[in-house]
């Protein structure tokens, strides 16, 4: 199917992007990768009056080691993910969760910005965001943003995201020696979108959960980060931990999964994400 | 799709209810509310502008109020269509007085089908919570 008729323009900066929001208003989205947004487009449930082009902006497609953390520019592709060594050697969980996104066309025009600026609640990369706590730099008229992404994300489709400022880059902290990481999935079929994603992040001495799929939008299971923080992580005390991980959260059932499946399949799969990270299987 | 839940507001009984059913309380308390007139006793036409982030169109439709028992509970029917698909449902709002407070339980059964059924299914019951969340905190501001 054909889009609704749109206008085109171009930003060459990121200032340009933000004037360009503030003048054409509500009926204008940024478009980077655009294989969420034109498929949305494609079927009329989105119908945006212009497109503003931001993949010319040069310097917004980098990886770069700062020490603490690595930052990710918003440009950046799933492929690149997956083939940097900076991520391959800092951050490898990015890399595993790269390989899982979509198919070889997506990962190919993707990019790490637009992933985090739509909030799709089934998208991968956020469970992996915030179990490792990054960090969400946004640029707007009142200047430079860094948020959490675990205070950036609020619901469906919806950020803290101001309607004229544009993510510029995610910031992914450094974790201590001897971390372990894993992603765990149960992917839709036809999407690839995951109906459940875990990632776990095993450090010496602390555990950290991320879900993605399950809810309005990624979540940390910090009951079970707490109980596993400074134990002896074995098969039984991980499964006991992780039982139950979804507890206190609305988990929406869809004609895919079911809300009872969903949550009994997110405690296997977190059991086998934290197994995998603490190097037990 | 089945959709229920709760609000507590800081508001007596005989007003939470009253509010409820005022045309004008309830045009500026839905979100995205561009008009809702009387078509007749209990009926109303409405159109409204809804959606989440990208996604969203201008709905039109009819409100219908039946089984009032003031100031207990009522049921409240709805049919619309828009852009990306149409949605017809019911649902019962019961009114339970706490005293200083007033609980409302919301229970109701809604058909979508179109275009947003098809493909959106998944976010149809999140959008739907955040809109009635939106419309309970409003309410409670005109109070």
């Amino acid at each position: 199917m054909y889009p609704n008729p749109f206008e085109y323009h171009r930003a060459g900066s990121v200032e340009e992007a933000i004037s360009l929001l503030q003048e054409l208003g509500e009926d204008a989205k940024l478009i980077a990768g655009g294989h969420s947004l034109l498929p949305t487009m494609k079927l009329r449930l989105a119908n945006p009056a212009h497109l503003i082009d931001i993949t010319g902006i040069a310097g917004l497609d980098h990886v770069t080691d700062k020490g603490d953390y690595i930052e990710i520019g918003a440009l950046t592709r799933h492929v690149t993910l997956l083939k940097d060594p900076i991520i391959a050697a800092k951050a490898p969980l990015l890399a595993l969760i790269a390989n899982e996104v979509g198919d070889r066309q997506i990962r190919a025009r993707g990019t790490i910005g637009g992933v985090v600026a739509h909030a799709d609640p089934a998208a991968d990369y956020p469970a992996g965001l915030v179990a490792l706590e990054a960090e969400v730099v946004t640029l707007g008229p009142g200047g430079e943003t860094v948020t959490p992404i675990d205070d950036f994300l609020i619901s469906i489709y919806t950020t803290t995201l101001g309607p004229d400022e544009v993510v510029t880059a995610v910031r992914v902290p450094v974790q201590p020696e001897g971390t372990g990481v894993a992603y765990e999935k149960l992917a839709n079929q036809a999407s690839g979108y995951a109906i459940i994603g875990v990632a776990a992040v095993v450090s010496p001495g602390a555990v950290k959960i991320g879900l993605t799929g399950l809810s309005d939008r990624a979540f940390r299971a910090r009951e079970a980060e707490m109980s596993l923080a400074g134990a002896t992580l074995d098969l039984a005390s991980i499964k006991a931990a992780t039982r139950g991980i979804t507890a206190g959260v609305e988990v929406y059932g869809d004609i895919h999964a079911s809300e009872a499946y969903r949550r009994r399949v997110a405690d296997g799969l977190a059991a086998r994400a934290v197994a995998k990270a603490a190097g037990l299987s | 799709m089945e959709l229920s839940g709760e609000h507590v507001f800081n508001l007596p009984r005989e007003q939470v209810y009253n509010m409820m059913l005022d045309p004008e309380v309830l045009k500026a308390s839905l979100p995205g509310c561009e008009k809702l007139e009387a078509i007749g006793e209990d009926e109303y036409a409405a159109t409204m502008k809804i959606g989440i982030a990208m996604i969203k169109g201008t709905f039109s439709g009819k409100v219908r109020i039946t089984d009032k028992v003031a100031p207990e509970r009522y049921t409240m029917h709805i049919e619309g269509s828009g852009p990306q698909g149409q949605v017809n449902g019911s649902g019962q709002l019961e009114f339970i007085d706490n005293g200083d407070t007033t609980t409302v339980k919301y229970n109701g059964e809604a058909n979508v089908t179109g275009t947003i059924a098809r493909v959106g299914a998944r976010m149809i019951q999140p959008a739907a919570r955040t809109i009635a969340g939106q419309f309970f905190k409003s309410i409670e501001t005109k109070g």
